[in-house]
C-alpha cells in the first residue's frame, strides 16, 4: 500500500498524497493526474499568498512533490498500454517522466526521504527498461560561449560578487543567467547532462543514396523542478499511440 | 623548468607579485597558448572558484585579476576545469587539494545517482608552482584518479625543499 508510504509532507500536501496513492492503487491514473494538476495550482496561489519564507519553502517543496507525483501517474497512464514500448512516442514520453519524476524526487530536500527514493526507484527502473530495448542510446550536448553569467540576486557578473548559485539570499535563491551567447558546437555524446536529449533509433533515417540522416532531434528542453504555474497536463494517448515503431530503421547505426 | 607563473602574470596585465599569498590560480583553458581575448572560463570552473572563496581558500580567476574571459558551458556530465595552477609552498594549499577534491566528488553525486556504467571525466591541466618553477600535468580522468592525483599533488606540497 502506498498510503504507509507517506511521512512529513504536512497536512494540506499529505491529503493530496493520500489521495494520488488512492487513485494509482485503483488503476485510475486520470483521477490521480486531476487532483494533482488541481493541487498545483493551489499551491502557485498559497505561493502568492505567502508571508513567511518557510511558508514558500513548504509550498515549493509541495510543487516539485506533485509534479514529481502528475509524471508518476502520467507515466502509469502510459505504461498501462501492454505494447507501450514498440510505440516511439510513448518510450519518448516515459523516458522524459521518468527523468523528470526522478529529478524532483531527489533533488528536492524537503520531500520525505523514504517515499523519495521508492518512487525515484520506479522511475529508474523504467529508464533501465527502455535502455535495455534500445541500447545505452546516443545523446546530443551542446557547447555554447556566454560573455558572462549574471547573477539574479545582485545583476552584476557572478566571479565577481559573493553569491553563491543555488543559495538562498532573503527571500530569493541566485541563481545564473548567462549573458550574450552563441553556439560553439553540437556534440553526440554517450554521457549528456542532461538525459531527455537523446537521440532515438527512429530519428535516423536512410536517404535514397544511402546515407544516413538524423533528424528532429532535442538539443535542448527546458526543465523546471517546480514546473510551470498551470499544473501541467495529462498525456494524450490517442497521439502516444498513434505510430509503431518499425525497428528497421535500427540497422543505421 | 621554465618559471611560467611569470609569463601568465604579465599575459593577465598583473605583476608577479600580485599573486603573492595565493594558492590557486583558477585560470581559463589555454590560457597560456591564446590570445588572452579568444580564452574562455570553463562554466565548472567558475563555480569551483566561487566555492574556494566561500570555503576561504586564497584562490584568484583571470577575472579577479581584471581580465573578462567568455565562459563556455558544454552541456555534457563531464567536468571541465581550465587550468588550476597550485602554489605548493602555500599553507593553504592541503585545504584547497581538500576543497577541489570535495566539490568535484559532489559534482559527481549531483549528476548521476545510479548510473555508474555512465562515469564522469574531469578534464584539468594542473600546474604546480614551487619558488620559479612549474610542472604540469595535463589531467583527463575519472574523478577517483583525479583524487589519486591531487592526494600526489598534496604530498609534493608537503615537501620542505
Ligand atoms: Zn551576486
Amino acid at each position: 500500500m502506498h498510503q504507509r508510504e507517506i511521512r512529513n509532507t504536512g497536512d494540506w500536501a499529505n491529503r493530496i498524497v493520500f489521495d494520488w496513492a488512492t487513485h494509482v492503487d485503483q488503476g485510475r491514473e486520470e483521477d490521480a493526474i486531476a487532483i494533482t494538476i488541481i493541487a498545483i495550482r493551489e499551491a502557485v496561489s498559497r505561493d502568492r499568498a505567502a508571508k513567511t519564507l518557510e511558508e514558500e519553502e513548504y509550498i515549493l517543496g509541495c510543487r516539485v512533490l506533485l509534479n514529481a507525483l502528475r509524471d508518476l501517474a502520467n507515466i502509469g497512464l502510459t505504461t498501462r498500454h501492454p505494447d507501450w514500448i514498440k510505440y516511439p512516442k510513448a518510450v519518448e514520453v516515459c523516458w522524459d517522466l521518468s527523468h523528470d519524476a526522478r529529478e524532483r524526487l531527489t533533488s528536492y530536500s524537503g520531500i520525505d526521504l523514504d517515499f523519495a527514493r521508492r518512487w525515484a526507484t520506479r522511475a529508474t527502473e523504467l529508464i533501465q527498461d527502455i535502455d535495455s530495448a534500445f541500447g545505452p542510446g546516443l545523446y546530443c550536448s551542446w557547447e555554447m560561449e556566454f560573455d558572462g553569467l549574471i547573477c539574479s540576486i545582485c545583476g552584476n557578473d557572478v566571479r565577481g560578487c559573493e553569491h553563491i548559485p543555488g543559495k538562498r539570499y532573503g527571500r530569493k535563491r541566485c541563481a545564473l543567467t548567462p549573458k550574450g551567447g552563441q553556439p560553439r558546437a553540437i556534440a553526440i555524446v554517450e554521457n549528456p547532462r542532461d538525459p531527455r536529449c537523446r537521440i532515438w533509433p527512429w530519428a535516423k533515417r536512410r536517404e535514397e543514396d544511402g546515407h544516413a540522416v538524423v533528424s528532429d532531434i532535442p538539443i535542448f528542453k527546458l526543465f523546471r523542478l517546480e514546473g510551470n504555474d498551470d499544473g501541467g497536463s495529462i498525456v494524450d494517448l490517442e497521439e502516444l499511440f498513434q505510430f509503431v515503431v518499425t525497428l528497421a530503421s535500427q540497422e543505421i547505426e | 623548468m621554465r618559471n611560467q607563473i611569470g609569463e601568465i602574470a604579465s599575459k593577465l596585465g598583473v605583476e608577479q607579485a600580485k599573486l603573492e599569498g595565493v594558492a590557486v590560480l583558477v585560470l581559463p583553458e589555454k590560457v597560456d597558448s591564446e590570445e588572452i581575448n579568444e580564452v574562455c572560463d570553463a562554466h565548472d570552473s567558475v563555480l569551483l572558484a566561487k566555492q574556494l572563496k566561500q570555503a576561504g581558500i586564497p584562490c584568484r580567476t583571470a577575472y579577479d585579476l581584471g581580465v573578462e574571459p567568455r565562459v563556455l558551458d558544454r552541456r555534457g556530465a563531464d567536468v571541465w576545469l581550465g587550468m588550476l595552477w597550485l602554489f605548493l609552498e602555500n599553507t593553504a594549499l592541503p585545504a584547497t587539494v581538500d576543497c577541489i577534491c570535495d566539490w568535484v566528488s559532489e559534482k559527481r553525486n549531483a549528476e548521476h545517482d545510479d548510473s555508474a556504467d555512465k562515469e564522469t571525466r574531469i578534464h584539468v591541466e594542473l600546474r604546480m608552482q614551487r619558488k620559479n618553477n612549474t610542472s604540469t600535468i595535463k589531467f583527463d580522468g575519472s574523478v577517483d584518479e583525479f583524487r589519486e592525483v591531487m592526494k600526489t599533488v598534496k604530498k609534493i606540497g608537503a615537501w620542505k625543499k
